[in-house]
């Protein structure tokens, strides 16, 4: 499984949360993991040190449109999944009414992979 | 429905014994809108250290009807920092009126899921720092749960996995699970990367799985 891949079967498993196939309390994790993996993939893909713990990243200054849009997309990820998946328990009435924000989001980010992975593989 | 503020602490600060790893838990019940730096000031908080949880009455309302192990830590330990008249007592009554939690058997599913996921992660070369938070996690709040199902309530970063363990015959070393700890509070950003002393996520994993075993056990 490649870096990209491994983030679209990611995104797959918090839509499951999101959809109700599986118990919320995997959401924090899942989402956690999510932006991590593409954090990681973005910083290596510019050469930079992977992170090994999820952080918001500041869009790099030489990252293309595409890579941008990719961290932008992270970053909005982590904020809503500080409101959807609370330390202290996990809420199926707060994933029923911020799913729709966050399968918007997850969408936003699968296709900024896609549209990342094209744009490599043309060039 | 009342729309007043209320916030409480619970947690290590709540028991008196925080250390210095500890963060400071508050748990905010108001509207769902409506500024938070406002009814902090108001309890004499800042942000700094504060772990809070947010929660509106009506969650809240809904929570207290599945008995919610959440509410019932805070029933046990918890004490108001600042209610506002609208709602002065109103989540005492709340937490008094709490009847069992009935969600044990989703949350051991939830467990396995989540052990699921990290199995996963690691055969693929996920980041084993979060890979290792998140087993210090489970098992952390598998104990939790194992504690509440066998009567003594324990909400402890350690004493909850020392007492589970030791009750379900699980071999756990305190010294090493504080250790597979670490990575959860530096994942946490509250431990810088060198504090951290090297874990062995396969082993953990194993620790973890045999733990949700122990609760399929108990589980009503």
């Amino acid at each position: 499984m490649n870096d990209i891949a491994r983030c679209l079967r990611q995104i797959d498993k918090v839509k499951e949360v999101a959809e109700g196939q599986t118990t919320p309390y995997a959401a924090r994790s899942r989402i956690a993991r999510l932006t991590l993996d593409a954090t990681r993939l973005v910083c290596s893909a510019l050469g930079m040190p992977k992170p090994d713990r999820p952080s918001a990243l500041s869009k790099p200054v030489d990252a293309d449109a595409e890579l941008a849009r990719v961290v932008d997309a992270c970053n909005r990820l982590n904020g809503l999944s500080k409101s959807v998946a609370q330390p202290s328990e996990p809420l199926e009435q707060r994933w029923r009414t911020m799913w729709h924000a966050l399968l918007q989001e997850l969408d936003e980010l699968a296709a900024a992979l896609r549209d990342w992975q094209s744009g490599a593989a043309a060039q | 429905m009342t729309h007043g503020w209320s916030v409480w602490e619970y947690g290590s600060v709540a028991r008196g014994d925080a250390d210095r790893l500890s963060d400071f838990d508050v748990l905010v019940v108001g509207p769902e809108t409506g500024e938070l730096g406002t009814v902090m000031s108001a309890a004499g908080l800042g942000f700094h250290k504060a772990s809070i949880s947010r929660y509106s009455w009506d969650e809240i309302v809904g929570m207290a009807g599945y008995g919610s192990l959440f509410l019932h830590h805070v029933r046990l330990e918890g004490r108001p920092l600042y209610e506002n008249d609208a709602c002065r007592g109103r989540l005492r009554t709340v937490l008094d009126e709490l009847g069992e939690y009935t969600l044990a058997r989703r949350d051991v599913q939830g467990f396995k899921t989540v052990l699921g996921d990290v199995a996963e992660s690691l055969r693929y070369g996920g980041a084993r720092a979060f890979e290792l938070s998140v087993l210090g996690t489970v098992i952390r709040h598998g104990s939790i749960l194992g504690c509440w199902l066998l009567g003594n309530p324990t909400f402890g970063r350690l004493a909850p996995v020392e007492s589970f363990a030791a009750a379900a015959g699980l071999a756990v070393s305190m010294v090493d699970f504080e250790r597979l700890y670490m990575y959860r509070l530096y994942c946490d950003g509250r431990l810088q990367r060198s504090t951290l002393r090297p874990v062995a996520a396969e082993f953990w994993l194993h620790r973890a799985q045999r733990l949700v075993e122990g609760l399929e056990d108990i589980v009503p």
